[in-house]
């Protein structure tokens, strides 16, 4: 499943470290690819906080592309822009 | 982004309030309905429904998916987490919520091995570091959520781990927006489960934009 959204990737966006709830807030988290190995991918959001993603939903990917991820897993890519 | 500092930005707060009330038309009336009872909280102890013009009027909305959790859903989580052989893995988020005799934190701290996770896929590595234990999921989520929770169950799969199970508690946005949309009023779902929606149904994303 992938989808294009556009989204800014200058601070402002959720970041890996947000304190609201998973469900609650729904938050779709925008993060740079920075290497991938397998179905796992090495991203760091727009505060520099790194994490690995799971992205088999959103396969092939590339480094230094944008995927938008929820609760641990790449559920979307974006493309940079204003939202 | 520290939500702290931001969000309550007084100078932000007002200026994105005088834009709001600059951008929309004086001589038309707005409905705006969130969806998450958490929002709807929110709402009311900061005051945001005074920061906004008068055509604009908040309605409350169905309710995120831990909001409308069945209490006897949460009960029937408590009596899986209860099992001695059982480490009971779920968001943060569900933690709280009551049950008709306690919640998750309180059985936590009367013995059960109960563990708060980020991702589902942090309860399998759980899984996976202890095989000698039954694992798990208490899934629970709009369909934002549900791919992780599809996706960890297929890892699970291909890896051959058999002490990993869920315990699914995933609802759907559709049915209750298409009924909202339906209805012909204007609706804004703001949330990302609505964008999901709406970009995988061309129709859909027609009437939500």
């Amino acid at each position: 499943m992938t989808m294009q959204i556009d989204i800014s990737m200058t601070p402002g966006s959720c970041t890996l470290d947000h304190d609201g709830c998973i469900t609650c807030s729904d938050a779709g988290i925008p993060v740079r690819v920075i290497s991938f190995e397998g179905d796992d991918a090495l991203c760091e959001d727009t505060a520099g906080n790194r994490a690995e993603i799971a992205i088999e939903l959103v396969v092939p990917v590339e480094v230094g592309e944008i995927l938008l991820t929820h609760g641990g897993v790449a559920i979307g890519r974006v493309s940079e822009g204003k939202s | 982004m520290k939500y702290v500092s931001e969000f309550r930005n007084a100078d932000l707060a007002r200026a994105v309030s005088s834009e709001i009330a600059s951008t929309i038309d004086p001589n038309r009336h707005y409905k705006l309905m969130e969806v998450c009872g958490g929002h709807t909280h929110t709402i009311y102890r900061h005051g945001i429904k005074d920061l906004l013009p008068d055509q604009i009027e908040l309605v409350h909305g169905p309710g995120c998916p831990v909001c409308v959790l069945p209490m006897g859903r949460v009960d029937e989580g408590i009596s899986i987490a209860e099992k001695p052989e059982v480490i009971f893995t779920c968001f943060g988020d569900m933690m709280r919520v009551p049950g008709s005799k306690g919640n998750l934190l309180e059985v936590k701290a009367e013995g059960a091995d109960i563990r708060m996770v980020y991702s589902p896929l942090d309860a399998l590595r759980i899984a996976r570091e202890n095989p000698d234990r039954e694992v798990v999921f208490y899934a629970i989520g709009f369909e934002t959520t549900a791919p992780s929770t599809a996706l960890t169950l297929q890892r699970a799969k291909k890896e051959g781990i058999g002490n990993f199970s869920v315990f699914c508690n995933h609802v759907t946005i559709v049915p209750p927006v298409r009924a909202l949309l339906d209805s012909h009023r204007l609706i804004k779902c703001a949330t990302y489960s609505c964008r999901v929606v709406a970009g995988n149904s061309s129709g859909w994303k027609q009437a939500a934009d």
